[in-house]
């Protein structure tokens, strides 16, 4: 594979997880355009950890996913009476305090005679993981795709379960969910909790990858994108925002010589699947029709 | 036991009913009637905690279910269907009972006896109205309800189906449920409740 490839490759699984994170949120019923936030977190807590605090990697990693789910949760539970258009509003004001906030914060260190640490919109430099233990750029593709892989499985196991059925009740019908006992809160609480974790997942590895992350890198654009992602994939199974990224990402790169009018196709495009697929490549009514053909249930 | 205890509740200074009074009993099937606007969805959903009444009180037994929320009255078994059909578009019915799959096949004979095994794999948009509605009955009926309230669940009935489906009820709901049918037409009421409740614009209920 040519590196440019496995650089594509690589950044599809990368936003393949914020992606996951905005499908959760979607699921119980709500937008956020805050989940550029939790993968900047994500990002920026793996390389303090790692960076000044000297963890490892994996616990770096850890911590920042627990940070990320922390205050997703503190954020959910601020908005708890907020839906709609107030949430997204909220979450974006959430991403953008994030986003400005980093611009401020300066603490520069040296490290083995290279400049890095926190230094506020020229970013954080020299997150040296990858050249520190030879991974090259393949191997770090085959980590985010293990990576990746292993969480779509625990969601397609999640998906068989009763938590993701009511979640699905509470985003769709929440009077109905209601009427049948299930309390709406928890789902809402968890699901954006969680979505904020697997955000953060994603900004981790992505700062490994970029070795270099900046506050612009999680502008708005890139909450939009997450969305849209999911928008084009479906809601139907943990797939569908998969196939979003992996439309979105890769029609972006193959028209890469059109350079600047590519948008204009892209955005034509993105109108056109919408046209014919409203709900998403795979939308939920689709996913019930595989398992009608698929699982009978001899019923 | 359901007891409303001189319920008010007024929209927008209309008044729906003041001093509601009545006692549900254990396995009391009462059909209840109104014209317009005369506060029959108004009383399931002060029962169910959809809405909050002005005045009075509503108890369960010894439990006040005022400022419960509804998925908490629910689980206290006040369970009900909606006048309007609620179900999914993009799920197919055997998966909008929302119970698990065990308590589907328990529950086999019942399904069957409604009429609506043969739809159990087709989206809402494919299966005719009466089968939704009924698929809504089932749906309380599964999720064991002690108190079901039925809201206009023979709309659109034929004559045939009208009687099929009370057949269906008298067969399948247990004895110890109290059922309360709201309902235009009388005739459902008439074939299987035991006692009818009358609601007319500011008048107490009359009892029938």
């Amino acid at each position: 594979m040519s590196l440019y490839l496995i650089t594509v490759l690589t950044n599809i699984c990368l936003f393949s997880f914020i992606a996951l994170s905005a499908y959760l949120i979607l699921i119980v019923g709500e937008v956020s355009f805050g989940q550029q936030a939790f993968f900047g977190i994500g990002a920026y807590s793996l390389a303090i950890f790692f960076v000044y605090f000297d963890f490892s990697i994996i616990s770096s990693i850890f911590f920042g996913m627990l940070i990320c789910f922390c205050l997703a949760l503190f954020l959910s539970l601020l908005t708890i009476k907020l839906s709609g258009l107030y949430f997204a509003m909220a979450t974006l004001a959430f991403a953008e305090v994030f986003r400005l906030s980093m611009n401020l914060v300066r603490f520069p260190i040296e490290k083995e005679g290279r400049a890095t640490g926190l230094n506020g919109p020229e970013g954080f430099e020299n997150i040296r993981w990858i050249f520190e233990n030879n991974i090259d750029p393949l191997g770090f593709f085959y980590i985010t795709l293990i990576t990746l892989t292993i969480l779509v499985i625990s969601l397609f196991i999640l998906e068989r379960s009763f938590i993701m059925k009511n979640a699905r009740i509470v985003g769709k019908d929440i009077i109905l969910a209601q009427s049948l006992g299930i309390r709406p809160r928890p789902y809402r609480v968890f699901f954006i909790g969680t979505a904020g974790a697997i955000s953060g997942l994603g900004g981790a590895l992505f700062a490994l990858a970029n070795t270099y992350i900046e506050p612009a890198m999680f502008g708005m654009m890139l909450g939009v994108h997450s969305l849209a992602y999911t928008i084009i994939g479906g809601l139907g199974l943990p797939i569908g925002p998969l196939l979003g990224v992996f439309i979105d990402i890769g029609l972006l790169e193959s028209i890469r010589f059109l350079s600047e009018y590519r948008m204009i196709i892209f955005g034509g495009l993105v109108a056109i699947i919408l046209i014919f697929y409203p709900e998403g490549i795979i939308s939920p009514r689709i996913a019930s029709r595989i398992k009608r053909l698929f699982f009978n249930k001899g019923l | 036991m359901l007891e409303f205890k001189s319920v008010g509740k007024s929209f927008g200074g209309i008044n729906i009913f003041e001093n509601l009074n009545f006692q549900l009993k254990k396995g009391e099937w009462v059909g209840l009637t109104g014209g317009n606007g005369t506060g029959k969805s108004t009383l399931i959903n002060i029962a169910t905690g959809f809405q909050l009444p002005d005045e009075g009180k509503v108890n369960l037994g010894n439990v006040s279910l005022l400022g419960l929320k509804p998925w908490q009255i629910a689980r206290l078994g006040v369970k009900r269907n909606f006048q309007s059909v609620r179900l999914s578009e993009s799920l197919i019915l055997r998966d909008q009972f929302f119970v698990p799959d065990k308590k589907i096949f328990d529950n086999l004979e019942m399904i069957q006896a409604s009429g609506i095994k043969g739809f159990l794999n087709r989206f809402p948009s494919e299966c005719p109205l009466p089968i939704l509605r009924k698929m809504e009955v089932l749906r309380a009926l599964l999720h064991s309800p002690s108190i079901l309230f039925l809201d206009e669940p023979s709309a659109g009935f034929s004559q045939e189906e009208l009687h099929e489906f009370s057949q269906f009820l008298i067969t399948y709901v247990p004895s110890s449920i109290s059922l309360v049918i709201v309902e235009h037409r009388t005739e459902l009421m008439q074939l299987v409740c035991t006692k009818s409740w009358g609601l007319f614009l500011n008048e107490p209920l009359r009892i029938m």
